[in-house]
């Protein structure tokens, strides 16, 4: 029905998560209709961050230079490491305003089933960089799925007795009302508990 | 037969909010479902809108079959019973899962062992929720089950679940034998529950009569404990259960019935009915009539 190009451009659309064909096709149309140097700024975009963009070499995070914007700043606390799994969640820690360590990006979560073991997440570094900077202490900061609880525990084991180690707490969503919770999170909630 | 779609419509109370409720059924596309004319997320959403129990013939598989099926059984009365832990079983089996897949992998020389670890503890920690859970389930409907079986001709009737929760010790003494096998040889995934009457396991001893009372006794059994813990019967359908009850059976199960909630019950003959229905519908000819 479509030409090859555009048949093209759907395929490589629907390769991205949460596109499905119906979508990538809306997509597609849109760029066929817009002015020749939006869609092309969007390619160059694409190609520049595939270019440019690199792993900060020490903690993982991405970045242009050799080292991350938060690991060059010197008023970053130099002391506390956040680990987490992706560089998105940097974000979301830094959204808070609450942390002013550094972080370490493992790049996903420990999971056999996907072919995932310690040795394809950067454990390793995040090892060293405890045994050299000074560090007091590392706060895991994983998902609280089955794979980011297993690779907190692991990480957590190798630490253990080296460093004081922390975990985020999980709980009830603030500012939401009770009504809204599901069963799962508010049954956890209720056995974590506090004295007050 | 052979239209292209189909409806389920029904109205009804819950307490004193009435509410109407529909599904829909159609060739090639998915089913759906309103609850007061809204459209629900899915179809599935109804069952946790409204609790149903159902005793059909099949069920004595709960009995008779193999331990896989009493797990699962418990599993479900568990998630009805303690909706915050209804994840327990499924999150066990991920764990499960991942263990396994580490240990194939350990095995074929992709991984070293000390890879295992977090899943060895996941097992162990989500292993010990789950037990934890099945037994608060069984303790929870134990008492209801040996009364109603009781009232039901099977006295001294009951549960008892049979498997410790592995430790992170246990598993690690087996871990060669698990290495061999590609999977964990320990953990409720391979537990059971003992469901017996007067010490005997009616699974191996019990006639085909006394399982199925013993079948009957759990869903009555279950049917209140939801009722003492949420506060509101569930709604029952005993399908079928009457032709292999006799005279003073079905009497003692009015009686049972009488005291909880709403039931529906098919028979092959009204005179079978323990006591005189609220409605009573006839299907004969094709057609449904107000009997």
């Amino acid at each position: 029905m479509l030409s090859p190009a555009v048949e093209n451009l759907v395929a490589q659309l629907t390769k991205l998560p949460g596109i499905g064909r119906r979508t990538a096709q809306r997509l597609a149309f849109h760029l066929l209709s817009a002015r020749p140097e939006d869609a092309l700024e969007l390619a160059r975009a694409i190609e520049e961050v595939k270019t440019r963009v690199r792993f900060c070499r020490t903690c993982g995070n991405l970045t242009e230079e050799e080292l991350c914007e938060i690991c060059s700043d010197p008023r970053r606390d130099r002391s506390r490491i956040c680990v987490v799994e992706q560089p998105v969640d940097v974000v979301s820690i830094e959204r808070t305003g609450e942390y002013r360590g550094l972080y370490h990006v493992l790049g996903g979560a420990l999971s056999p089933l996907d072919g995932v073991e310690p040795a394809d997440l950067r454990i390793d570094g995040l090892l060293e960089r405890v045994a050299d900077d000074g560090v007091e202490e590392v706060v895991l900061a994983t998902n609280p799925t089955m794979t980011g609880e297993a690779t907190a525990s692991y990480i957590a084991d190798r630490l253990r007795g080296r460093v004081r180690v922390t975990r985020l707490a999980s709980g009830l969503p603030v500012g939401g009302d009770l009504e809204y919770a599901d069963e799962v999170t508010l049954g956890r909630a209720l056995a974590g508990r506090r004295e007050m | 037969m052979g239209s292209e779609r189909a409806k389920v419509a029904l109205a009804g109370a819950r307490g004193p909010v009435p509410f109407t409720t529909e599904v829909l059924l159609r060739v090639h596309e998915p089913r759906f479902a309103r609850l007061d004319g809204e459209r629900l997320p899915s179809p599935e959403s109804l069952r946790h809108t409204f609790r149903t129990l159902v005793f059909t013939p099949d069920r004595l598989a709960v009995v008779k079959g193999g331990p896989a099926i009493r797990r699962a059984y418990v599993d479900r009365a568990a998630a009805r019973l303690f909706p915050g832990r209804a994840t327990a079983a499924s999150e066990y089996a991920a764990a499960l899962a991942q263990r396994n897949a580490a240990l194939r992998r350990a095995a074929a020389g992709i991984a070293d062992s000390g890879a295992l670890d977090p899943w060895t503890g996941a097992v162990a920690r989500h292993g010990r929720e789950l037990v934890e859970t099945r037994r608060a389930t069984l303790a929870a409907l134990a008492p209801a089950f040996a009364e109603t079986a009781e009232r039901l001709g099977l006295p001294a009737a009951s549960l008892e679940y049979a498997g410790e929760p592995p430790s992170v010790k246990d598993l690690e003494r087996r871990l060669a034998a698990d290495l061999e096998r590609g999977s964990t040889g320990l953990g409720p995934h391979l537990h059971d529950v003992v469901i017996a009457a007067g010490g005997r396991d009616l699974r191996a001893f019990g006639s085909q009569g006394e399982q199925r009372t013993a079948v009957l006794a759990l869903v009555l059994a279950e049917a209140r404990a939801l009722e003492e813990r949420t506060g509101s019967a569930p709604l029952v359908l005993l399908d079928d259960v009457l032709s292999e009850l006799d005279a003073p059976r079905r009497k003692a199960l009015s009686e049972l019935l009488a005291a909880g909630s709403q039931t529906v019950i098919t028979a092959t003959s009204a005179d079978l009915l323990p006591a005189e229905p609220t409605q009573l519908l006839v299907v004969a000819d094709g057609a449904v009539r107000e009997g």
